[in-house]
Parts: structure tokens; C-alpha cells; sequence
């Protein structure tokens, strides 16, 4: 099967199976999922091997264009919009699950250091899409709702950083040799891979800022974007700098330089949605089935350690901020739901750690059929117990 | 030719405060409902209302978390919010105003732009028309491609000056 009917296989199966799931009021990411494990090599494979190995690149398009857009948070209006409670439950559920999973699994599961970050990292993720499909489904409303949503909207930023600083940190650790000063070393390294990617990033985000004045269409202005993003991401690649940091701090700067760039997101939206649903089946489709029997223990763990560390970070957060009983008790229940960045950066790992690559992709794949299934039900209870779905829903 | 020659000085504008109930009452007759500019109280513009953004008047959400949200990507791939099923009720005309629904990313010309210049960034952002200010950021008008394209018929002799 050549790689082109391999395209449309996938963007035609993915819309019409997320068409399908979405009766059964699960999330159209674990549509894309189930999409790629059943087109992919190890159940019907409808899939030619070109099609799989080019499968690096199209994550890599994807996740620089999604990283360029997490970078619109950080402008000075989100920033003077989101509330203490928003910002403090929103970091400290993202770090504690890192800094859980870190340790437990390097000392406790005794795998190595930079594993052992990287499944931490990814943890911090959650999946605003899910979130929002179940506010829209039970018509939530009211405070522990919006806190939620500003929540999920903001924390894949600090799972990107997180991400960013575990990687480096894995990279410098690799490249060193073994002595005392192996940490001091990797720390070094892991900084100036993240300050080479402000400084790359800068550059470029002054040059795509000053050169749109000679963009005359929308078509011209698609073309400009992509291309200045890709630029970013390729130099990144080329100088070994943090490629997701890069690119969000791209749109970080971009944002801030004018209120009128906007538009350079904007119009990324019109590629949005079949490139991130090649992205989601691709990533499906690499899921490594006999591989999974091997990793249950490690699997379970991360479930298992995810769940605690969401639920104590959100309460920790919560009582640090001075939040409300109610949200002390169950913001945490409704972070549960893991997609599409925790994808992104399981790909990213695949890539940049061929060693342990397969062992994170296939453990993330899995574990995100199972968070999309779970998570949803559990956000679920989580806004009945707050009290703010509609009537119907609140007998629960 | 500069933008001031061609725009319309004569605007409907609306302020944050203004109710929702008032916007509709503005607008209820026309064909369809234009882009608004919002000003503050020295005339500043700070913002647009369109139809996009009268939708978000169905939205269960605080402006604060919808504009949030427009930064997340994935959520196009979910099911659209459904207008339909919203429950809103009569009392919420009057007790939204423009300030929870505007958009504070407003794409403007100086009205000392050239024209030409102004219609190429009218294409490039895909707008029909777009608000005009003067050097202190005030609103001075509204231009559309339709007043530049009356302006360039009236100069090939198409039209009456």
C-alpha cells in the first residue's frame, strides 16, 4: 500500500470511528487511538512501512505547530486573567506527579534516571479536549467548572517545560561520562540547551514579527507561518536545543510583540484538525502489542502514581491558594484525563532515546486508551460532586 | 489616496458596559450583524464584537476562561458546543453586557494608511471591513473593501464624485 492511500485510509477511518465513539460519549482522541492500533502493523496492517517510518516527521510538524500554539498563554492577557487558584493547582499537579514518578521508578523500580524523568514529565499532562467534551456533555457550570477548565487549558505548558528540563537533563546525563560531577554537568547541559532554544526562538519570533508586512495573502500568510515555525524547529533540531521549548517560547514571543499576531494562530487553525488526527492514528498505530505483557509492572505503576500524584497536587495546590473545600477534594479527580500532549512528548522520547523509546511510546499509548476511558468518568464525578451539572445529572 | 479619503466617520460603536439587550437593539434591522468596535471612555478602541463573538453569549463559561481556552489545541476535534441545547434564560439579555463576550484582538488601520496598503491587510486577514484610528488610538472610522472599491470606482469615472 503506498503512502498515499495509507493518508486517506487514515483520515477517512479516524473521522468516521471518532463519528461512531462519540455516541458512546468517549473522547474522539482514543477514536484516533483505537483508529492507528487497528489500521496498524499488528492487527489488520493496512499500513505500508514508508507510511510508519515517516511517521517521526509528521509527530515532529505536529508538535512544533502544537507547542507554537501552547505559546499563546503566555501573554500578558492570559497572565493577568488566570487566578491564583488556577496557577498554583495547575503547577503543583503538574510537578508533583513528576517528582513522584521520578523517584518511585528510579529508586523503587530501579530504572534509570532519564526514564524515570521522562515518564514524570509526562504525567503532568492532562487532555483539555476531554475535559471540555464532559463540561459540555453533563452542561457544567459555576466555579469549580471554570477553575477546572482554566486548569487543563494551561497546565500542558508547564508539562511541556517540565518535559523540556527532563529530556536535557536525560541528554546531558547520556552524554557525559560517568564521575562525580555527572549531575553538575547535566545540569549545565540541560541549561544551555534551554537557553539556546530563548535565543533561537527570539530571533525568529523578531523575524517572522517584521517580515509580515510583505505577506499579501491568507494563503501567503499559512505559508509564512509554517514556514518561519518549521525554521525554528529545524535549527532547533540542528544545534541539539530543546525543539518543544523552542517552539513555545516562539509563540510565547510572538504573542507578546503584538496583540495583532494573533493571527499567525489563527491561521494554523485551518490545518488543525486532520493533521492532529494523522498525528493521534500514527501514534496509535505505533503501539508495540507484544511489548505490552512485558511492561505491565511499569504500566500499572504509572497509572497507580499519576492518579496520587494528580490527586495530592491539586490538593496541595488547592490548600496553598486557599481554594474551597470542595475543590480541595475533587479538582483532582477531574485532572485525570492524559492525551494528545502526553502523545507528543512520548514521541518526542521515542526520537530522542531510541534505547528506551518503543518502552515509553507503548506504555503512554496504552495508558491514554485507558485515561480517556477512566478520565472522563472520573471528571464526571467530579463536577456532580461539586454540585454544578445540570439536575438531571446530579443523583449521582 | 489615504484611508481617511474613503472611511466612513459616521460609526456605531459600543463601550464595555454596553448590555447585551442594547447591542441587539442597535443592530436588530440590519441584514446581517457587522463587526463593532468597542471603545473606552476617551474613544480608545479596545476591542470587536462580531457574530463569532454573540455566539460565545450561549457559552456556560466566563469570558476569562473562554479566552483561555482559545489557546488549547485538540478542542476543534471534539464536538462543537451545540447553540440548541444551551439553556439561557430571557434575564440574560440584560445581564450580559460587552465585556464578556468581546474580542480584545482587533485588527485596525492608522487613517493615515494608503489605501492600497489597507486592502492588502484586509485580504491578508480575510476582513470584510476594519475599524480606523488616529495617532492617539482613538477610533476616527470604519473602513470595508466596498468603500474602496466605491472610491476606486468614483476615480475611473464609474461613479459621480
Amino acid at each position: 500500500m503506498n503512502v498515499i492511500l495509507g493518508l486517506g485510509i487514515i483520515l477517512l477511518v479516524g473521522l468516521f470511528l471518532s463519528r461512531l465513539i462519540s455516541k458512546l460519549k468517549i473522547p474522539s482522541i482514543t477514536a484516533y487511538l483505537i483508529a492507528g492500533i487497528l489500521l496498524g502493523p499488528h492487527v489488520f496492517n493496512c499500513l505500508s512501512q514508508d507510511l510508519l517510518e515517516s511517521s517521526g516527521l509528521i509527530s515532529s510538524i505536529a508538535l512544533s505547530f502544537i507547542a507554537f500554539t501552547i505559546g499563546q498563554h503566555f501573554s500578558r492577557e492570559v497572565f493577568s486573567t488566570i487566578g491564583k487558584r488556577v496557577l498554583w493547582i495547575s503547577i503543583i499537579a503538574a510537578v508533583l506527579p513528576w517528582l513522584l514518578i521520578s523517584v518511585v521508578f528510579f529508586t523503587l523500580l530501579k530504572q534509570p534516571l532519564h526514564l524515570s524523568m521522562i515518564f514524570g514529565a509526562i504525567a503532568a499532562a492532562t487532555a483539555p479536549a476531554a475535559t471540555v467534551m464532559v463540561v459540555r456533555q453533563y452542561n457544567a457550570k459555576g466555579p469549580f467548572t471554570e477553575t477546572l477548565l482554566g486548569i487543563v487549558a494551561i497546565d500542558d505548558a508547564w508539562c511541556l517545560i517540565i518535559f523540556a528540563i527532563s529530556i536535557a537533563i536525560g541528554e546531558g546525563l547520556q552524554s557525559q561520562a560517568a564521575s562525580s560531577m555527572l549531575i553538575i554537568k547535566a545540569l549545565m547541559y540541560a541549561t544551555g540547551e534551554i537557553i539556546g532554544a530563548v535565543i533561537l526562538s527570539g530571533a525568529i519570533g523578531f523575524i517572522l514579527h517584521r517580515l509580515a508586512r510583505y505577506v499579501r495573502t491568507q494563503g501567503e500568510l499559512l505559508t509564512y507561518t509554517m514556514g518561519l515555525i518549521m525554521l525554528n524547529t529545524g535549527l532547533a533540531i540542528y544545534w541539539n536545543l530543546s525543539v518543544l521549548l523552542a517552539s513555545m517560547f516562539l509563540g510565547a514571543i510572538v504573542v507578546n510583540i503584538n496583540r495583532e499576531n494573533i493571527r499567525f494562530f489563527n491561521i494554523l487553525r485551518s490545518l488543525d484538525h486532520p493533521l492532529y488526527l494523522i498525528f493521534f492514528v500514527m501514534a496509535g498505530a505505533q503501539l508495540q502489542i507484544p511489548l505490552l505483557a512485558k511492561f505491565g509492572l511499569i504500566g500499572l505503576s504509572y497509572l497507580i502514581l499519576r492518579v496520587v500524584g494528580k490527586m495530592a497536587g491539586a490538593w496541595l495546590g488547592a490548600v496553598i491558594a486557599g481554594a474551597d473545600k470542595v475543590t480541595k477534594r475533587f479538582m483532582g479527580l477531574g485532572l485525570l484525563p492524559q492525551a494528545g500532549v502526553a502523545l507528543g512528548t512520548a514521541l518526542v522520547a521515542q526520537a530522542r532515546f531510541p534505547d528506551i523509546g518503543d518502552y515509553v511510546l507503548t506504555t503512554i499509548v496504552a495508558t491514554t486508551v485507558i485515561y480517556e476511558l477512566v478520565g472522563p468518568v472520573c471528571t464526571r464525578i467530579a463536577l456532580v460532586k461539586a454540585g454544578e451539572t445540570s439536575k438531571d445529572e446530579k443523583e449521582l | 489616496m489615504q484611508v481617511k479619503d474613503v472611511m466612513n466617520k459616521e460609526v456605531i460603536r459600543v463601550t464595555p458596559a454596553t448590555p447585551l439587550a442594547g447591542l441587539i437593539e442597535l443592530f436588530k434591522d440590519f441584514h446581517t450583524f457587522p463587526m463593532v468596535p468597542v471603545v473606552d471612555e476617551k474613544n480608545k478602541l479596545i476591542g470587536k464584537v462580531s457574530f463569532e463573538n454573540l455566539v460565545d453569549v450561549f457559552s456556560p463559561h466566563t469570558a476569562d476562561t473562554r479566552r483561555l481556552l482559545r489557546g488549547v489545541p485538540f478542542l476543534d476535534i471534539e464536538e462543537p458546543l451545540n447553540i440548541f441545547k444551551v439553556e439561557i434564560t430571557p434575564e440574560m439579555v440584560f445581564l450580559f453586557v460587552v465585556d464578556d463576550f468581546m474580542d480584545r484582538h482587533v485588527i485596525s488601520v492608522h487613517e493615515k494608511q494608503q489605501v492600497e496598503d489597507a486592502y492588502l491587510l484586509m485580504k491578508k486577514d480575510n476582513k470584510d471591513n476594519v475599524p480606523v484610528v488616529n495617532g492617539k488610538g482613538e477610533l476616527a472610522g470604519m473602513v470595508g473593501v466596498f468603500d474602496i472599491v466605491l472610491a476606486l470606482f468614483r476615480e475611473k469615472g464609474l461613479l459621480q464624485k
